[in-house]
């Protein structure tokens, strides 16, 4: 099928789906190329709709890198929505990338990004959209249709591996291009798909998952991960070394309908030199680089003028713990502010949070602040090793407060190890005291009400963090645990506290795919079959989906989230090497235990690894 | 000293899909890719002095969009089309960039081209004579205090009709100004359920703008 007879198909239906622009492509910043003199065809899918797609960052780095590059072309695919999937599916239209406007299927590489879990059964539905069967193995022989993922997400991949020919591991730069400069090299010589998997499986960062036999003990867990036809025995992630250096597009696609984070975006700094032990990213993506100020200063002026934007964002896990942050927020802000640019940043830490830096954001604009102690007390912030004490978390709220802001929106988890209901009390109690504060303040802005919004998210323990041991809360404990916090609060401050959670259901979803192991494909497999779609929308998720797909393969969802793992346990992601030694995670967890703090990278090398990985001490 | 630019542009291809709403923002940002120096309005928020005239109905084609916006400095009406050509998305296009003429508020009527698939355009355009021979066409218009009935027949200048192989082409005048204002969909979809002829999903094409003065509106 050809992009006319596509267009010519969906032109009649796109009025009467919601936001048509996003189906259509065409947008500035789009890049159209001549498919004849095109050696390797990239379909970059992400499994959510386009409004939630387009505000990734790794999509814009990674879609101007192959563009970059004369014989590739990478193109954009996101989920249809509901409505226009039905209309698809009625209309026989398969998917398409929006460059071409032609069928994904006829693509080489289909690559799809894993940012959460709950995304899974989004692929499965997009392959069956695009017309590639939805299983590996069913895939033929010759070399096309390649589908490979990379993302946060393959640091566990064995949930899905039985969909995908081959993963990504770490940060994709480099080794994207590696490996399509093999596909273009091998499909002219006209070899076959397995032949190409075998080679690519040589690229550092490949994981091809069928050149690896799992088997299982009697328990339940696993006996063995064997490598066949010469696969290394482990797979180690990429990295790029010169975070500086490393490609950064000058421009983005710029979407005619609103998306999430609609703006243009530097990403400062890799890693995080925090080692927050519930914080899978703080690991995953060690270790910490910086951008100098100068490079990012350049690169947000390139895409601010490239792009047209009006705003301007910073991205990074930990953006106040730059090095350079005084430097870089002052030479941003002379040019954003010349050039009318608002700027916003995301992820500032409540233990650096100064009068200095207030002023600085206070002269971008004034809406909430967003703190996240994570946890109520002091005992079970140092168990997970966020180093932040009530003292700061007052001060930062009472600089907020002097500093005209009324809002103030807390993050905490519930569900945490060694977690009691005092330290859910805990919570109340700072919701309370900042509460208190407010109307203490001389500063405090005058005829408005302090709203504080507290939002407690059910811990879910991730592969590659010091709990990963851990089981995750049942639901009659996270039941118990919300309902002490709501008692918690004094009543009072019942209109002034808002406090908000997540359905237990799809945490333990995601806390099972998190640690899951290959035999959860034929359950995800199921679970779309039964009607699983954006399982990551509170309001799409349908448990009873998922609760028969588990009945149907046998497999329970407790095995999995609710159970305690020993320190010698196989894990399902142990021949992949994400540079943390396990035995620094056990170390990290044994700490945690006794409600031990590790100080920050910075401070004091903790030894996780990652130096002996890359060669050279971080700091 | 702010100068005005009125821009008569063409939204076709994909770009029909952009609403109005996403329109303005794409200009706002193409405006900045060209580096014009845009006027802000003053207070407490400046936005750009950009003006639309008449929203275009989404999955509408058009060949005489109307955008006026004033700069700082004074450059050439000629450099500005350029400078903005260089930088539209595929489907828009600066055909003309010159100092306004009539008051916004002086726009009056559209002319829209309006095609209907159909493999019998002759059977259909008799149809359609037969539709709009009738002495009223009497419909409920939904505004914004409830609905309202309108004689369709009254508001609409039926100009011509060219029966084509793959369907029949209407040419129509219709109110587009800030007090009467008539959708040619209106028009088509209460032909469509009259018509004892079916035809395929039609297409809309606004072609000129008129003044209330049915003189063309510059």
């Amino acid at each position: 099928m050809s992009a006319i007879s596509i267009l010519s198909k969906i032109e009649p239906l796109l009025l009467s789906v919601q936001k048509p622009s996003q189906y259509i492509g065409g947008e500035v910043g789009s890049i159209v190329k001549d498919k004849e003199n095109i050696d390797v065809r990239f379909a970059f899918c992400f499994p959510d709709t386009y409004e939630i797609g387009m505000s990734h960052l790794g999509m814009k780095i990674l879609y101007g890198l192959i563009n970059q590059r004369e014989n590739f072309w990478c193109e954009r695919v996101f989920a249809p929505d509901m409505d226009f999937e039905q209309l698809m599916r009625e209309n026989d239209i398969p998917l398409y990338a929006l460059e071409s406007l032609e069928p994904v299927r006829d693509f080489d590489m289909i690559g799809f990004t894993l940012q959460y879990e709950l995304s899974y059964t989004n692929i499965l539905n997009m392959l069956d959209l695009a017309g590639i069967p939805v299983y590996a193995r069913d895939r033929g022989t010759s070399m096309v249709q390649m589908v490979c993922a990379g993302g946060p997400c393959v640091c566990n991949p064995e949930p899905v591996a039985d969909f995908f020919d081959f993963f990504i591991l770490g940060e994709g730069e480099e080794v994207n291009l590696e490996v399509m400069d093999l596909y273009a090299d091998m499909k002219k010589k006209g070899c076959t798909r397995q032949e190409f998997l075998r080679e690519a499986a040589k690229i550092e960062g490949i994981y091809v998952p069928s050149l690896y036999d799992i088997s299982y003990k009697e328990d339940g867990t696993i006996e063995k991960i064997s490598p066949k036809e010469n696969a290394p025995a482990v797979i180690t992630k990429r990295i790029i070394k010169d975070f500086d250096k490393v490609y950064y597009p000058e421009s983005f696609v710029v979407p005619f309908t609103e998306v999430v984070h609609d703006r243009s975006v530097v990403e400062v700094l890799r890693g995080c030199i925090r080692g927050c032990r519930f914080c899978q990213a703080g690991f995953i993506y060690r270790p910490f680089r910086e951008k100098q100020p100068d490079t990012i200063c350049k690169q947000a002026q390139n895409l601010c003028k490239n792009t047209g934007y009006e705003e301007l964002s910073l991205s990074s896990l930990s953006t106040s713990d730059h090095s350079g942050i005084d430097e870089m927020l002052t030479k941003l802000l002379d040019f954003t502010e010349e050039k009318r640019i608002g700027m916003s940043l995301p992820s500032l830490r409540v233990d650096n949070f100064s009068d200095a830096l207030m002023e600085k954001i206070k002269r971008v604009r004034k809406t909430g602040l967003t703190f996240a102690p994570e946890a109520g007390t002091q005992r079970l912030r140092d168990v997970i090793n966020k180093n932040v004490s009530d003292e700061e978390i007052m001060n930062a709220a009472e600089i907020a407060f002097s500093g005209g802001y009324f809002n103030v929106k807390l993050y905490f988890m519930m569900g945490l190890p060694t977690e009691t209901d005092e330290d859910i009390a805990g919570i109340a109690e700072i919701a309370d005291r900042i509460v208190d504060m407010f109307f203490q303040n001389p500063d405090r802005p005058r005829g408005k009400m302090v709203q504080v919004s507290v939002s407690v998210a059910t811990f879910v323990p991730k592969p590659f963090t010091p709990f990963e041991f851990e089981p995750q809360a049942t639901e009659e404990e996270v039941h118990h645990k919300q309902e002490h916090l709501v008692n918690s609060i004094n009543p009072r401050n019942a209109k002034r506290v808002k406090v908000s959670w997540h359905e237990f259901r799809i945490s333990q979803m995601e806390g099972v795919l998190a640690r899951g192991d290959r035999r959860l494909c034929d359950v995800i497999y199921a679970a779309w079959k039964n009607g699983s779609r954006f399982d990551s929308w509170s309001d799409r998720f349908n448990w009873n989906c998922w609760e028969k797909a588990f009945a149907q393969c046998g497999v329970s969802p407790e095995f999995y989230a609710s159970r305690r793992r020993e320190y010698d346990e196989i894990m399902p992601w142990d021949h992949l090497n994400y540079m943390v030694d396990k035995s620094f995670l056990v170390r990290e967890h044994k700490k945690a235990m006794n409600a031990e703090t590790t100080p920050h990278c910075r401070a004091n090398c903790s030894g996780c690894g990652v130096n002996r990985e890359v060669g050279r001490a971080c700091f | 000293m702010k100068t005005i630019y009125r821009m008569k542009f063409s939204k076709t291809g994909r770009a029909k899909y952009i609403s109005h709403l996403d329109l303005m923002r794409c200009f706002q940002r193409c405006i900045r890719r060209a580096e014009l120096p845009i006027a802000y309005s003053e207070g407490f928020h400046p936005h750009m002095l950009i003006v639309f005239a008449a929203a275009l109905s989404l999955g509408f084609e058009s060949e005489c969009e109307i955008i006026e916006i004033q700069l700082r400095e004074e450059i050439p009406f000629d450099e500005v089309k350029n400078r903005m050509n260089a930088i539209l998305p595929e489907g828009i296009e600066i055909l003309r960039c010159y100092a306004p003429q009539h008051k916004m508020g002086q726009m009056g009527y559209a002319e829209y081209k309006v095609t209907l698939p159909s493999d019998d355009s002759m059977e259909l355009n008799k149809s359609w004579k037969e539709f709009m021979s009738q002495e009223k066409i009497l419909v409920e218009k939904k505004t914004k205090r409830g609905f309202r009935e309108i004689d369709l027949k009254e508001q609409t200048e039926f100009l011509s009709a060219e029966e084509q192989a793959d369907g029949l082409v209407l040419f129509l005048r219709l109110p587009a100004g800030s007090t009467v204002n008539v959708n040619p969909s209106l028009l088509i979809e209460t032909f469509e359920k009259n018509s004892a002829i079916s035809f395929g999903f039609p297409k809309y094409c606004r072609q000129k703008l008129f003044s209330s003065e049915k003189t063309e509106f510059f």
